[in-house]
């Protein structure tokens, strides 16, 4: 009742808390302080364990991010290691005899370069990396030197596998590159025999070459390869259109569909046959195999061990929690036991001129319900704010709505007035049963 | 008739279970206007003999009549509005709530009987200004002298104009000229109509009442 200047204000129940809670300040913040610890503890340890959530999940997302940057690098030298070795598998004419392959070193029967396409073109999806070659041994006069002459244009697309390929339908990751206009590859022994370096001018049976790279030593017949565009080699060799052979590789584990592959490409290329290399087939899945598993495995055990620590740390909060709360209502019983000690006498007379015991409760209550309620909001936001900050997280970054959900404030804003109030409640139910007889008859 | 006790008996038990008669078969009879006051020594029974009276504890036989109603008839919650809007209560302790000032201590029953008006916030200011307490209405009651709280606790007690005010000791911790503006304000009270049942050890007190009862040992001996 603010009665300064005459105001009149109606004297109720909420006017009598009011008075009474501005007459015990100490009481009422030593309650309202020991509710706000319990609140904070309670909202800032979702806060923290959440913020710790996010940052494990950034640390897995940086994890699988290294790890599928490292498998990527590591099937990347996989297939430098598979194109180092030569491809899987080889497709010839139906005619071509195995044996003079093996003894010259290449091919005598020819396929149309079409042919390449009719496969890149269907819906086969057991081969992919498709090259094809025109090779042959060959002498070069301005050189005086025999030669594995080697016509490439880079990988054909195969388009039953658009994942594999850019707009341009170049390949996103090449394992063997274009040799580029005008230009040719060597390999080590021609490069070392005729003292030829990146850069220099060769001329392979009239047509002018820029020397592009050297390949490194590979021990095979590639050390004396010269590669040229394609159709330079077709016109060097007088094969306009054609080719001797069409590399493949196989499909991801394909080791027990090398019938199928064989049978695929009898459908769409009758004409041809399949020359397979098994053993690296098995060695290149095996490979993968493997690095997918260790993978797997390391993820997997990180994952695991962020689930053992995370729980050991929710066990931590949850006992921490129960022992704030459980102080807290001790301390708001002893509080309010103690405040109806005080005003032992006022109960008594508040009772002879008529006061009704829920009017009594509500006092009590009303005063624990106060203090609950700016608990409450203290609570849950200094709570918030802590557990964000010892988080370490930028909400900024994160969305504060992934951090702290409506539900967490509105526990929080809830327990305090709930914890308040059922601490309250007994010693209130004393204070309103208190008999009025035997408080006044002690004068 | 404002008040009619009769056959009133109150006992406590004491150690060994031995029953101490507070009240011992005690009767009488308040008429409007009317200031009765029991006198005796202290532990005779007095305060136990006022707090049945005025609703407050069950006696063990007999029946009070306010008005036409028998307190103990009625349930507690009707006892108590019963209370707060026919009886008023003055004390040798004043009981002045600490915490709030001079005319909302004065306003405070109307909480309990739920009377709160601005007709009734204009009684409480003239009562205070009656009671001489005009300079003090914004003061808390630890600012104020003994006499001017218990002249507080009276005007407390009359907020809800009461057919009776019951006294307990009501001069016990004042100066004799305090006593006398206080007992004057009681009589002045039943001057004007009201019923008062005062109970004190003093035996100066008597004076101003129409009748006094002597009591020891929980009865009235001069009955």
């Amino acid at each position: 009742m603010a009665l300064q200047n005459d105001q009149s204000q109606k004297i109720n129940i909420w006017l009598i808390i009011k008075r009474e809670l501005k007459h015990k300040k100490y009481g009422f913040i030593t309650g309202v302080l020991s509710l706000v610890i319990a609140t904070a503890g309670f909202v800032g340890s979702i806060v923290l364990l959440k913020g710790d959530e996010l940052a494990t999940e950034q640390l897995f997302i940086e994890k699988e991010r290294e790890l599928r940057e490292e498998m990527m690098q590591l099937e990347d030298d996989y297939r430098v290691i598979m194109r180092n070795m030569g491809y899987n598998v080889l497709i010839l004419n139906k005619e071509q005899s195995l044996s003079e392959l093996e003894r010259n070193g290449y091919a005598s029967t020819y396929l149309d370069y079409e042919d390449v396409w009719k496969i890149a073109e269907s819906d086969m999806k057991t081969l992919n990396h498709l090259m094809p070659v025109l090779q042959e041994k060959i002498y070069w006069e301005e050189m005086n030197t025999e030669i594995f002459l080697s016509g490439i244009r880079g990988q054909v697309p195969v388009y039953s596998k658009p994942q594999h390929l850019t707009d341009d339908d170049e390949y996103r990751s090449p394992i063997m590159e274009r040799v580029p206009e005008g230009k040719a590859d060597l390999g080590e022994e021609v490069a070392v025999l005729l003292n030829l370096r990146p850069g220099d001018i060769i001329i392979v049976k009239g047509e002018k070459f820029e020397v592009n790279r050297v390949y490194a030593r590979r021990g095979t017949r590639d050390d004396l390869s010269v590669w040229v565009p394609l159709d330079k080699a077709q016109s060097i060799l007088g094969r306009p259109g054609l080719i001797n052979g069409i590399l493949a590789l196989e499909c991801v584990c394909a080791t027990e569909m090398l019938g199928q592959v064989k049978e695929d490409v009898a459908a769409i290329l009758p004409h041809t046959q399949v020359f397979e290399f098994s053993s690296l087939i098995a060695a290149r899945a095996d490979v993968r195999q493997r690095a997918s598993k260790l993978h797997e495995e390391i993820i997997f055990a990180e994952r695991l061990h962020q689930m053992e620590l995370r729980g050991e740390k929710e066990r931590l909060a949850s006992l921490l929690v129960l022992v704030l709360v459980f102080g807290a209502s001790v301390w708001i019983f002893v509080l309010i036991l103690n405040n109806i000690r005080e005003r032992k006498h006022e109960i008594g007379i508040l009772r002879a001129i008529g006061f009704r015991r829920h009017q009594v409760l509500q006092i009590f209550l009303g005063k624990s319900a106060l203090m609950g309620i700016v608990a409450g909001i203290i609570g849950s936001v200094s709570g918030a704010w802590l557990g964000i900050l010892w988080s370490g997280i930028d909400p900024a970054y994160t969305g504060f709505e992934n951090l702290i959900s409506l539900q967490v404030i509105f526990l929080g804003l809830l327990l305090a007035p709930v914890l308040a109030l059922t601490a309250g409640f007994l010693p209130s139910v004393m204070a309103a049963n208190q008999d009025p007889a035997n408080i006044l008859s002690e004068q | 008739m404002v008040l009619s006790i009769s056959g009133i008996k109150k006992s406590y038990k004491k150690v060994k279970n031995e029953a101490v008669k507070a009240v011992n078969d005690v009767s009488l009879e308040i008429g409007k206007g009317e200031l009765v006051a029991v006198n005796g020594p202290s532990g005779c029974g007095k305060t136990t003999l006022l707090l049945i009276a005025g609703g407050l504890l069950y006696p063990d036989e007999g029946e009070i009549i306010l008005g036409d109603t028998n307190l103990y008839d009625i349930s507690a919650n009707q006892r108590d509005k019963k209370r707060a809007e026919n009886i008023g209560f003055v004390f040798q302790q004043f009981y002045l709530v600490p915490y709030i000032n001079i005319l909302e201590n004065v306003l405070i029953p109307s909480i309990g009987s739920n009377s709160y008006s601005s007709s009734l916030e204009k009684r409480a200011r003239e009562l205070i200004d009656q009671f001489n307490l005009s300079h003090r209405i914004h003061h808390k009651p630890g600012e104020l002298s003994t006499g001017e709280r218990q002249r507080v606790a009276l005007a407390r007690a009359l907020i809800n104009e009461p057919s009776i005010l019951f006294a307990d000791e009501p001069t016990g911790n004042l100066d004799d000229d305090n006593a006398e503006v206080v007992l004057n304000y009681i009589s002045g009270f039943a001057k004007e109509g009201g019923a008062v049942l005062l109970v004190t050890h003093d035996g100066r007190i008597g004076k101003q009442a129409q009748r006094t009862y002597k009591m020891k040992d929980g009865r009235f001996i001069n009955q």
